[in-house]
């Protein structure tokens, strides 16, 4: 979706300040870090986990329109926290 | 030659979100029979990834189910071995390191050549770095997909 948010000042330079530490805009986008921010925060409790294939020896974990795709970044920077 | 898959390229097999899974779960499924293995470091990873919303987002799963995901991708007719390095960092591999970010892949490497496997990773740094001991993963339908 893309829309226009209107950020305070501080919440703004917060968003620069953690993009620059994570290695600039193509490494950790302003959007990319507001929806992670929103995920942290506002997930919750799961409603329903997500569907697993078991399979011994090939496992999937299934995704619905609800579940974020992820990116190699996104692995790091949630490994790094 | 045995293969050890990085955290990422794990990740990637088993979440059907992740923007490298059919290339992840197509190596993986097709390179089995040849012997793999995953660090103690990375089963702890991938547990955490899927029980964490800004992963899985509503989709998280608990411990249970995290722990039971991981054994059973384990399981099966290839069993997957888990890695476990005893020796400290050593200097030929982590005083190459120039971030902080990069000194899980240094030891990810070490516990890898320790054990005679090549890792498999989708960071080209890691790659260009240890040539000899890594694998960039493949892109499907490239080499053995």
């Amino acid at each position: 979706m893309k829309t226009t948010l209107e950020l305070p000042d501080d919440v703004a330079a917060l968003l620069r300040q953690e993009s620059a530490a994570r290695g600039g805009r193509r490494r950790a986008s302003l959007s990319s870090l507001v929806s992670y921010a929103v995920r942290e925060v506002y997930s919750g409790l799961p409603d329903a986990p997500a569907q697993v294939d078991l399979k011994a020896g090939r496992v999937v974990v299934k995704r619905d329109k609800q579940m974020p795709m992820v990116r190699s970044e996104d692995v790091v920077a949630a490994l790094d926290d | 030659m045995a293969y050890a898959l990085d955290n990422d390229v794990f990740f990637a097999a088993l979440y059907e979100g992740h923007v490298a899974h059919i290339d992840a779960r197509a190596w993986l499924d097709a390179n089995k029979p040849v012997g793999w293995a995953i660090a103690m470091e990375t089963y702890l990873a991938a547990m955490r990834l899927l029980m964490n919303p800004t992963i899985l987002g509503r989709g998280i799963l608990d411990g249970a189910m995290a722990r039971r995901a991981v054994e059973t991708e384990l399981m099966g007719k290839y069993p997957g071995r888990i890695l476990i390095e005893d020796k400290r960092p050593i200097g030929e591999i982590f005083d190459r390191a120039t971030g902080h970010r990069q000194i899980m892949d240094c030891w990810l490497m070490q516990t890898a050549r320790a054990h005679g496997h090549t890792l498999v990773t989708r960071d080209k740094a890691i790659n260009r770095a240890w040539p000899e001991h890594s694998l960039l993963l493949p892109r499907c339908g490239l080499l053995s997909c």
